[in-house]
């Protein structure tokens, strides 16, 4: 049963039958002409057959289009005869959705509602949700698709043209399970829409986008990054910080939080050696190293991780790390550092905050011991001497490997970080 | 094997499971020395006594009432309901009783029943006789909802229903009663909310129930002279439902059509082309397009009850018209 019933584009008149025994009638004078517009029953034509003379009313209201048979000529019962439309100069074909319905509506009476040329022109429009799929995971352009014969591109057209070159970038369709095993149905009744399908299943390659090779910077992180995951025991630990003196005073001075954060990590590195430190397996040994080499992550521009190394960070003051923070960035995301401002880190942080995230578990670079993370700076609430303040905090984190020291040196540690930075005078550092 | 009629095949299925299981009990209008008015429970009252086979009033109301409570008391009765058209009178039983109790209780009450019932047209029974109403029973939660298509499916599919711990409507098609199959002998259990694929095909997905099957099968049959290679699914349970056999399938050939006896709003099919359509959307070539009888009440008159059903000429030619697209 068709519900839709979009005004029609082009009606075909047609001779209708007028007896019996009629199978021809001669049209006698047509009461309207190309152009002028007609109601559904205006009478549109006179014609006579071998019993009598009458008129034929219009079945589709619209403008006369096309005359197709002259006045005084003979035509058989069935036969076009004129053309009603809405008067648009392509045949007054919109496209839309409901197309399909319109050209399966066949109007009572003989009169036969065409889609005409403009519906093969929509149906060459109209793609199917896997046609557009296929396309997508193809990388291949409807033009590049001959359509069958019915007009329309099908899953089966477009599969057809992906056989033919085997080439194409992207990798095959899933091809759906031959035959599935039936579902046991659960007692008393089923909610189906929840229950797991192979079609649920199978929707996730629509998610594949486009495919982009990694830069050779992404693939120098991804080796370092590897490497760090190969040996390491990691364990991630968290302090929460009280960063109300760090956020006044970075205010007063124009700076990041990194400085701060950095100035109180290389003090800490000092009382804690071994988070200073590297693991050389070959001689199984913890080395300590004198200096702090701060390395600290910046993001490039072509998605890869650079990792400069601020030297001897224990001898900088707040001014000298922000400085070098600077100019270690700024270098690094222009590509204009030297190999000497590079490797040789001894510890490193990565410094998420400023993406505000929450927590970050970092990933340790190789050969440190461990890496901290630190995280956005907010105002909460938080409870001091009984009462509700809101204060700036910072969780700071740090991925640490195990092999190295164990949970009471970090949290010393990360406790250490958090006293320098809580209670210091900045002044003078 | 053995060749059975559909209505055979139903007294084989309940047989089977009053042989096996003695709480099984049976009741219903004529069901007992008459055998069923559509002969459907032939041969029971004679083998298995009046303790066990019993012929009730003619209510409806009484027939369901009482099966309900000998169900929460220890038995497991199979209702019959002569023309499913009558469960609109016993209606409160089924919908707000029977298939609410064990959600109700906790679980504490359950009602292990198995309601049969002759459903659907195509002999000439009018508007009041003829309706193919399992899309009532499947907008219902708490109630299965069987409609087997062959003799087979039907002893199965019965056996499994009389034994299922949960109400279970079984509607069994009366154009199909004259229909003959194999029935596998002896003890034969087909489980519930499994979709059966009967033909094989790669163009399309033709999803039938009941009666309507062997027609989408021989429409499958034509269709494949058209070039047409149409699978056909018999989704014999509605509720539960095989989703992923039914989705398997429809994503597998990218066109989906159902074939419902039932009127068409809300018919069982719209639940389909809906689940398709949220979950098979990226595989579909086209729209799924459901041939179903209008909605109309089923006119007594031959030609126009013929009109009014699915023929296997308009699933052969909606099919056609609908891939040539």
């Amino acid at each position: 049963m068709t519900t839709a019933h979009a005004a029609p584009a082009a009606v075909d008149v047609i001779l209708p039958q007028l007896g019996e025994s009629v199978d021809s009638a001669t049209i006698e004078r047509w009461l309207k002409k190309p152009g002028e517009s007609v109601a559904v029953d205006e009478p549109l034509f006179e014609i006579t057959s071998d019993k009598a003379t009458m008129e034929v009313p219009a079945l589709a209201g619209g403008i006369v289009l096309e005359i197709l048979v002259n006045e005084g000529d003979e035509v058989a019962v069935g036969s076009i005869v004129a053309r009603i439309g809405n008067g648009h100069a392509d045949g007054g074909q919109p496209h839309g959705a409901d197309e399909s319905a319109r050209t399966s509506t066949v109007a009572t009476n003989g009169a036969r509602i065409d889609g005409g040329a403009g519906a093969a022109r929509g149906a060459r429009e109209r793609l199917s949700p896997i046609v557009r799929r296929l396309l997508r995971e193809h990388g291949l352009d409807a033009s590049s698709i001959h359509p069958s014969a019915n007009g329309r591109i099908t899953k089966h057209d477009v599969l057809a043209r992906v056989a033919q070159s085997p080439a194409s970038t992207a990798p095959p369709a899933v091809t759906p399970p031959a035959a599935v095993p039936p579902v046991a149905a659960p007692a008393p009744a089923v909610a189906p829409a929840n229950a797991p399908s192979a079609a649920t299943s199978r929707i996730a390659p629509v998610h594949t986008g486009r495919s982009q090779p990694f830069s050779p910077s992404r693939l120098r992180t991804i080796e370092r990054l590897t490497a760090a995951k190969k040996g390491a025991v990691e364990v991630f630990s968290v302090v929460e910080v009280d960063m109300e003196a760090v956020a006044l005073e970075r205010k007063r001075r124009g700076y990041t939080y990194l400085p701060f954060i950095a100035r109180a990590t290389a003090d800490a590195l000092r009382f804690h050696e071994a988070l200073n430190a590297s693991i050389d397996e070959a001689s199984s040994s913890l080395v300590f190293h004198d200096a702090v080499h701060l390395g600290f992550a910046v993001d490039l521009d072509d998605g890869g991780l650079a990792v400069p190394v601020v030297r001897n960070a224990e001898r900088l003051t707040l001014d000298g790390l922000s400085g070098e923070f600077a100019r270690l960035a700024q270098g690094a995301r222009n590509s204009k550092l030297p190999p000497s401002d590079y490797g040789g880190s001894t510890f490193t942080i990565s410094n998420n905050g400023s993406f505000g995230t929450l927590m970050t578990a970092p990933a340790i670079n190789p050969p440190n011991v461990a890496v901290i993370s630190t995280d956005a700076v907010e105002l909460r609430p938080v409870v001091i001497d009984r009462m509700i303040a809101i204060r700036h905090r910072m969780y700071l984190c740090m991925t640490w490997d195990h092999r190295a020291f164990d949970g009471s040196t970090a949290a010393q540690f990360l406790n250490l970080i958090k006293r320098n930075l809580e209670t210091w005078d900045w002044k003078g550092r | 094997m053995a060749q059975l009629t559909y209505r055979e095949a139903v007294a084989a299925g309940i047989a089977q499971e009053m042989e096996r299981d003695p709480t099984v009990v049976l009741l219903g209008e004529d069901v007992g020395p008459q055998g069923g008015v559509f002969k459907t429970t032939v041969g029971l009252f004679s083998r298995f006594g009046a303790d066990r086979v019993w012929d009730t009033p003619i209510s409806e109301q009484a027939i369901l009432g009482s099966a309900m409570g000998a169900a929460m008391t220890g038995l497991r009765p199979v209702a019959e309901i002569m023309f499913s058209d009558f469960l609109a009178v016993c209606w409160d039983v089924v919908t707000n009783q029977i298939a609410k109790m064990r959600y109700m209780t906790d679980g504490q009450v359950t009602v292990p029943l198995v309601i049969k019932t002759g459903n659907g047209g195509g002999l000439r029974f009018g508007a009041q006789h003829s309706q193919a109403l399992e899309n009532w029973a499947m907008a219902v939660p708490g109630l299965k909802v069987v409609a087997p298509a062959t003799p087979a499916d039907v002893k199965g599919l019965m056996a499994a229903a009389i034994r299922d711990p949960d109400p279970v409507l079984f509607f069994e098609a009366k154009s199909l009663y004259g229909t003959s199959g194999d029935v596998p002998e002896g003890e034969h259990v087909e489980p519930l909310g499994v979709a059966k694929v009967v033909r094989a095909g790669s163009s399309c997905t033709l999803v039938a129930l009941g009666p309507m099957v062997p027609r989408a099968v021989e429409a499958a049959e034509q269709l494949a002279a058209r070039g047409i290679d149409a699978q056909v699914i018999d989704v014999r349970s509605l509720v539960p439902l095989d989703t992923r056999t039914i989705l398997g399938a429809i994503s597998q050939t990218s066109r989906a059509f159902t074939v419902e006896e039932n009127p068409r709003l809300c018919g069982w099919g719209a639940e389909i082309a809906s689940l398709a359509g949220e979950e098979c959307f990226y595989d579909l070539d086209g729209p799924v397009v459901r041939i179903t009888s209008p909605h109309v009440p089923v006119p007594s008159a031959d030609t126009l009850e013929d009109t009014v059903r699915p023929s296997v000429d308009r699933i052969v030619e909606t099919v056609a018209r609908e891939m040539a697209r």
